[in-house]
């Protein structure tokens, strides 16, 4: 989307009347968007920062302006949190393909969901530790998967907010691992 | 996560949106700058997505979950992911209840799972094989204590053969003279096995000896019949020194027991008393009913 220019000048303004002032602001906010991106793991975090940017601009409306108290930051902060899940979307971590990742082409490829497919690829590529434990992670219903849960949480030596951290971040590999298993196999339909 | 601002209820209502804008604000703010905040909000994220696949929201959660949670970015296709993960360990369930595969098998990681229940299993095999060996030769080699001494026979003749643990299995006892049944840890204790010869096969003077301990509450005697003459039916009576009758058997058959062919009858402890003798009498009944006598067994019981 582009950035009109009347958008970053009222964006400029305030930050500060000042303009080269506005200028220094604005480099030290986007800097601590970089800052925030790059621990979240994204690759070009400086592009997502430049995005929050743009985005902060389009939204600032004279209304926030005049009730706006206090730092800055925490507007664009906001802002950065949908950017960042947009880019979660896109598939933000930095995750290698591995060597001899294939995904075969399969005759029945029309009945197979795809996505299932990529995901037991997926799912072999992990680390044995990784695969355990996120399928004992979702295995079973309510007080079921609970209990397994619980089990799984003293097995490791975790409580289950640290539990359930692990598993995400396992899961997070996983779909990224999906995601580009999917485009993969969509070029391999192509060709 | 700083200062645990943040959490399990709270993250719930911020991602089905029933927050108020002050503390959604504060919300986003500390998901962006704080990386455990925001993986704790994808990991509650990730649990809501997996109550409504399972139909476990209630139905204000579920509105909520498809007009607002939905639409922001990243979440169908984080319920899509979800959806193949629940089929891929559905699938898991249905191999595992269709059994054993060898291929499964040697999938199996990591590989000293594998060694592991191998080990076991032939761990478990020689226990077996071991039990199994000493069981027969329990059975095929009982404890022999010579009438009168300590010394073992070297031909079944005035002996009595005691095994204070068990009885002999090979052969199955009738159900008249079967001795109730004991638990294991009170047949250790109370039940008494022995092999009795006849009297015209005990050499001299000597005398049977009956080793029962005080406490004993069943004795299993087996009476060696060393005769040609088969009968279909042996009757046998228990008696005292003076000759007074204390139990009688009848319907007897002869089995094929430790000592060849023999009778097996059981009787409470407290019959018999320590120092005293006693002795059996068995007769054999021939078809036509009539009874003779064909061996007495005396013995003394000591403890």
């Amino acid at each position: 989307m582009q950035l009109s220019p009347e958008n970053f000048e009222r964006l400029l303004n305030w930050l500060h009347p000042n303009r080269e002032e506005a200028g220094q602001e604005y480099q030290r906010i986007r800097a601590l968007l970089i800052k925030n991106f790059q621990a979240h793991g994204c690759y070009l975090p400086d592009k997502l920062a430049d995005e929050t940017m743009d985005r902060v601009a389009q939204k600032l409306k004279e209304e926030t302006i005049e009730k706006w108290v206090g730092d800055k930051e925490p507007f664009f902060y906001r802002v950065a949190y949908y950017i960042l899940l947009e880019a979660r979307d896109r598939g933000f971590l930095e995750v290698q393909i591995p060597d001899g990742f294939e995904v075969q082409k399969s005759d029945e490829a029309e009945d197979v969901e795809p996505k299932l497919r990529c995901l037991e690829k997926c799912l072999q590529e992990l680390p044995d530790a990784k695969r355990e434990l996120i399928v004992k992670y979702y295995r079973g219903k309510r007080s079921v998967k609970i209990k397994n849960r619980e089990e799984l949480a003293s097995e490791l030596n975790l409580n289950l907010p640290g539990l359930r951290v692990r598993a995400l971040r396992i899961r997070r590999e996983l779909r990224t691992c999906i995601e580009r298993c999917l485009k993969i196999t969509a070029r391999s339909r192509k060709s | 996560m700083k200062d645990q601002p943040l959490d399990e209820a709270v993250a719930r209502r911020f991602l089905l949106g029933h927050l108020p804008p002050e503390e959604k604000a504060r919300i986003e703010e500390l998901a962006f700058t704080d990386v455990d905040a925001f993986a704790f909000l994808e990991s509650v994220e990730d649990d809501l997505i997996d109550e409504f696949i399972q139909g476990d929201l209630s139905a204000a959660e579920k509105r909520r979950f498809e007009s607002h949670f939905l639409s922001l970015p990243g979440r169908r296709n984080n319920l899509q992911i979800s959806r193949a993960l629940q089929q891929h360990l559905d699938r898991i369930k249905i191999h595992d209840r269709k059994g054993f595969s060898i291929r499964a098998w040697f999938n199996l990681k990591p590989w000293w799972v594998r060694l592991a229940i191998t080990a076991t299993a032939a761990l478990v095999l020689v226990i077996i094989a071991i039990w199994i060996y000493v069981r027969a030769r329990e059975v095929t080699h009982p404890v022999t204590l010579q009438a009168g001494s300590d010394k073992p026979a070297a031909k079944p003749s005035p002996e009595i053969k005691v095994s204070p643990l068990v009885e002999p299995t090979t052969a199955p006892v009738h159900a008249e003279n079967k001795p109730k049944a004991l638990t294991p840890e009170k047949q250790k204790k109370s039940a008494t096995y022995a092999l009795l010869s006849p009297s015209a096969a005990v050499r001299g003077d000597s005398v049977q000896h009956l080793p029962v301990p005080s406490g004993t509450s069943s004795v299993t005697v087996e009476l060696a019949l060393i005769t040609d003459r088969n009968f279909g039916k042996y009757e046998a009576v228990l008696e005292n020194e003076a000759g007074t009758p204390l139990k009688r058997w009848s319907n007897l058959k002869a089995e094929q027991l430790t000592s060849g062919k023999a009778l097996k009858i059981a009787f409470p402890g407290a019959l018999l008393k320590n120092e005293e003798f006693y002795r059996f009498i068995v007769s054999g009944v021939s078809a036509k009913g009539e009874t003779e006598v064909v061996a007495q067994y005396p013995f003394e019981v000591s403890k």
